[in-house]
């Protein structure tokens, strides 16, 4: 009961300070932005080459080049907006002091924190859905044939891959009120998932790993792993646990 | 609910060496306007935080209708409303909104709410904005809608930290209305923390006064007056700067007068010995060159009473009474 009221809330907020809008609006832009880079990209190299006296070979562009577009903006940029969105989702209640007229009422400091994560989860995923729906449907008229089963897995699985990045800034946002350090953190946790995944015994442990099986799965080849998406649920639900841990013993 | 909405039992609260709030030992009776008094920086919303749970006591306990409030504790929150010094809201909510999401974290099914949230808005004059957003409203508007929202419950206790003192004189004149209001309707317990004497002399039947996060006393408004209230003669008079000055240290040596006031032509004296200063002071006066225009014999204010008990009155002898 109480948690639906509050969900209700974070997802009503969500919409009327236009976050959801934001991040919707940015993913469906690179939803359809990635097939046609694919597209028309060696059209635009064409052209330059032309001026410019340089001769670059490429290959005809091919659906399998949407989709490391597709993954590429969603990892890269689609993981910027995510960490911008989810940074001041507490922290800002804390600074303005907007989380003492909701926490001095019968309210679990789990069941609140719990609405703010679940409604960034939600809204995130609505918003990869509309951007992988966007992707599917110019990747078909543009390049060819995308198997909607295939372009649902690789949004899928890089949404397992967001979902830890918000984990990560939603700590942040949790432990301090300062929204440059809930920034920090959730930066900092995006660059060290990156830089540990580029060291090869520890990439397959780590969230990054999800990203390339996404690809393979964009193009109908998905061998799964689980040490990729494991590591990536236990980020994402160990620092909500945190979070929590933190959050229940925090004067206001 | 028993006889004592609020209790502080040896309630103590340090920040690093700083004690904010030191062995406070309160009841407070139900149905009654309880003012908090005391200057900046006294303790009064660190004792409020701790009693709506949103700090940790260092040691002592605190109970609201019979109930301990702990900040990981829920069940002891439905019991009371609380306005925050300065009240934020989400902006981008309506008044209406508000109230609603308010009444919905207390579990209060809808049928019931939907009018509970009409009598409030109406109670707090704010229906005819109640579809405008918060983010616009405002500090007065914002303090009658932290009182509504405080009371979409119907808590037996009411908690209200500093709720004037921020706000215009017409603003501050809407809150303190609302809250006379409150009090003759429902019989709430009324717990306000101030440090506007005024407000207190206006709302409140019992009053504390904590200084440097020490309770120095509690009492009936009436009784705190008696208690402290002095015999004050005031003089206004007209004349040469010089003989004012005179005639003020003069009064100021007399033995019956232990501490005498001056603003502009108007003196004040606070007298020890009431008969002595009722034979003495017109003599001492007329024997001045200065002319008397006006003479009063009067009590002290709450304010002077106040002022004695947190010991900023540079009186000559102590207060009567135990502190």
């Amino acid at each position: 009961m109480r948690l639906g009221t509050l969900l209700k809330k974070e997802l009503l907020e969500s919409w009327r300070t236009y976050r959801a809008v934001v991040l919707g609006v940015v993913f469906v832009v690179f939803g359809i932005l990635s097939p046609a880079a694919a597209r028309y990209m060696p059209d635009i190299f064409a052209a330059t080459d032309m001026q410019q006296g340089v001769v670059i070979q490429l290959p005809p562009p091919a659906v399998a080049d949407a989709n490391v577009q597709f993954v590429k903006n969603m990892s890269q940029i689609g993981a910027i907006v995510v960490i911008l969105i989810a940074m001041g989702v507490v922290s800002r209640e804390r600074d303005k002091g907007t989380v003492a007229f909701t926490l001095s009422k019968p309210v679990p400091r789990g069941a609140f924190l719990l609405a703010k994560a679940l409604a960034l989860v939600i809204v995130t995923w609505a918003a990869l859905a509309l951007a992988a729906l966007a992707h599917w449907y110019y990747t078909r008229l543009l390049l060819g044939p995308l198997p909607l089963g295939d372009c649902a897995a690789m949004a899928a699985l890089t949404g397992v891959y967001l979902t830890a990045l918000l984990g990560i800034t939603f700590l942040g946002s949790t432990l301090t009120r300062s929204l440059a350090v809930s920034a920090a953190v959730g930066f900092g946790g995006y660059l060290l998932i990156s830089l540990l995944g580029s060291i090869p015994r520890l990439a397959p442990y780590l969230p990054g790993d999800l990203l390339g099986r996404a690809l393979a799965a964009g193009n109908g080849a998905l061998q799964m792993a689980w040490g990729g998406l494991v590591s990536a649920v236990v980020i994402a639900v160990g620092c909500w646990a945190l979070a929590w841990a933190v959050f229940r013993r925090v004067e206001l | 609910m028993s006889d004592v909405a609020i209790r502080c039992e040896s309630l103590t609260r340090r920040f690093g060496k700083i004690v904010a709030v030191d062995d406070l030992n309160l009841e407070v009776r139900s149905g009654s306007v309880f003012g908090f008094l005391g200057p900046n920086g006294a303790g009064k919303t660190t004792t409020i935080k701790l009693l709506t749970g949103l700090l940790h006591p260092t040691s002592g306990r605190a109970f609201i209708a019979g109930e301990e409030i702990q900040v990981e504790r829920v069940r002891a929150r439905r019991l009371f409303g609380y306005l925050p010094e300065d009240p934020v809201f989400y902006g981008w909510m309506t008044a209406r909104e508000l109230l609603t999401y308010a009444g919905r974290l207390f579990g209060i099914p809808d049928r019931v709410l939907k009018p509970r949230v009409e009598e409030l808005l109406d109670l707090a004059g704010l229906k005819p904005v109640a579809n405008r957003k918060v983010g616009g409203f405002s500090r007065g508007m914002r303090q009658r809608l932290g009182l509504a929202q405080a009371l979409v419950n119907n808590p037996p206790v009411l908690i209200l930290d500093e709720p004037a003192s921020a706000l215009d004189p017409l603003g501050r004149h809407e809150a303190l209305a609302l809250i006379q209001r409150l009090r003759a309707r429902d019989g709430i317990t009324i717990f306000m923390s101030t440090h506007i004497l005024a407000d207190v002399e206006r709302t409140c039947d019992t009053v504390a006064i904590i200084d440097r996060g020490r309770l120095l006393t509690v009492a009936d408004q009436e009784e705190l007056r008696r208690r402290y209230a002095v015999p004050v003669f005031t003089a206004v008079v007209a004349g040469e700067e010089a003989d004012i000055r005179a005639l003020h240290a003069r009064l100021q040596s007399m033995p019956w007068a232990d501490h005498v006031e001056r603003s502009n032509d108007t003196l004040r004296v606070f007298a020890g010995d009431e008969e002595a200063a009722r034979r003495e002071l017109p003599a001492v006066i007329t024997a001045s060159p200065v002319i008397l225009l006006r003479y009063e014999v009067g009590m002290s204010s709450l304010e002077d009473a106040f002022l004695r008990v947190v010991g900023r009155e540079p009186a000559k002898r102590s207060a009567p009474g135990g502190v």
